[in-house]
């Protein structure tokens, strides 16, 4: 029996699992089931075609760029949630790189102001004149690939890089 | 737009292609940001405004109704979910009736996913807010408290006047429930239902709620 189920993705969606910021605060998500084989075939295709130099690490559906970087890969958290999630696990901005760095997190806003993408740097590559030179992200581009792309690289419908954010603690 | 210009619009909406452009989506906005900038949708909404916008919205309705009932594999999500999604917003847009009816055959079909989203929206929040003067809210863990309203404590088989495809206005949303004991301080336990008793659709948990607005 399929239905509507109100409450999808709370603690009671036999969807979610738990899932919880370093607060304690419960964060909704809901696992997703894989698209169809055709289906996924055609988005590598087509996203091969538009950006050759993003290397697909992984296509699956069951979760998107939040359920990377937030939940290991495990399940789906939309970008709402983005916010509250920074503010209970100790994130703080930071300035583009080179203060930024690998590890952090890029969050993608679309022309609204809306956080419509995330992604974690995992490399910067100098060149010489330029500062910062080539910033790396893996992100996970919604219910379609994981991919290892330079910051810009994404679909315009994610947004451009708009923040940087980081839970690093320097000790001095 | 001839029947067959309107046929293949409707099948580039219904192609992986289509799908895999928004399928980037990672919330609802967006989803729908991308549906608002794909030409085929543009053509399909200036049909809809047109004068014979009433043929459009059949057509759309019916491909609605058969891709609801198509079999999928159940181990994938659903084929069609982002066709169905951009269906039945386009509807809602244009006609609540037919956004209704469509939304009950959508909430019907296997593994869909934003379509499921849009589909909820469009048979219970909306219509609890416009008809029956109420607001559903997700309904919390038993653990955590509602953050508004107050529980319904004598909730027995209240019945929220609910218009639905197809059987209205008999229709009703019926939030059954067992009283709960005097000396039990716990909330009542609802069960879900829409439409006809016999089919529920819903949602049953032990001690979950209904806030009232």
């Amino acid at each position: 029996m399929t239905g509507v189920l109100i409450g999808a993705g709370s603690p009671a969606d036999r969807a979610s699992i738990p899932l919880a910021t370093r607060r304690g605060t419960f964060i909704p998500n809901e696992r997703r089931l894989e698209w169809p084989p055709a289906k996924m075939r055609a988005s590598i295709d087509q996203w091969k075609v538009r950006f050759p130099h993003a290397r697909l690490r992984s296509a699956t559906a069951q979760y998107n760029c939040m359920g990377l970087i937030f939940a290991s890969r495990r399940t789906w958290v939309e970008t709402d949630h983005l916010k509250m999630i920074l503010g209970e696990d100790g994130y703080h901005q930071v300035k583009d790189p080179p203060d930024a760095n690998i590890g952090d997190i890029v969050v993608y806003r679309a022309g609204d102001g809306d956080a419509s993408h995330v992604g974690i740097i995992i490399h910067i590559e100098p060149v010489i004149g330029r500062t910062p030179g080539d910033v790396y992200v893996l992100s996970k581009w919604g219910q379609e690939g994981e991919y290892i792309h330079l910051l810009d690289e994404v679909p315009s419908l994610l947004g451009k890089p708009a923040e940087f954010w980081s839970d690093r603690k320097v000790y001095l | 737009m001839n029947p067959q210009d309107m046929a293949s619009t409707l099948e580039e909406i219904e192609s992986n292609e289509f799908a895999v452009r928004l399928g980037v989506a990672s919330n609802f906005r967006t989803f729908l940001r991308a549906a608002q900038q794909e030409e085929a949708v543009w053509r399909v909404l200036r049909e809809l405004y047109s004068q014979g916008g009433r043929l459009v919205l059949s057509q759309i309705l019916q491909r609605v109704l058969e891709l609801s009932n198509e079999q999928v594999d159940f181990r994938y999500e659903n084929p069609w979910d982002t066709a169905l999604t951009v269906y039945l917003w386009l509807l809602s847009l244009k006609d609540s009736e037919a956004a209704e009816t469509a939304a009950s055959a959508v909430s019907r079909a296997l593994n869909c996913w934003w379509a499921t989203k849009i589909a909820r929206s469009v048979l219970l929040r909306e219509q609890l807010q416009n008809d029956a003067g109420m607001t559903l809210v997700d309904v919390p863990s038993p653990r955590q408290k509602p953050s508004t309203g107050r529980w319904l404590s004598n909730a027995s088989d209240l019945v929220l006047a609910v218009s639905l495809p197809g059987i209205r206005p008999s229709g009703k949303l019926r939030i059954g429930s067992h009283k709960p004991s005097v000396s039990s301080p716990s909330p009542p336990r609802v069960e879900w239902f829409l439409g006809r008793l016999d089919y529920r659709i819903g949602y049953k948990t032990e001690q979950s709620s209904v806030v009232t607005a």
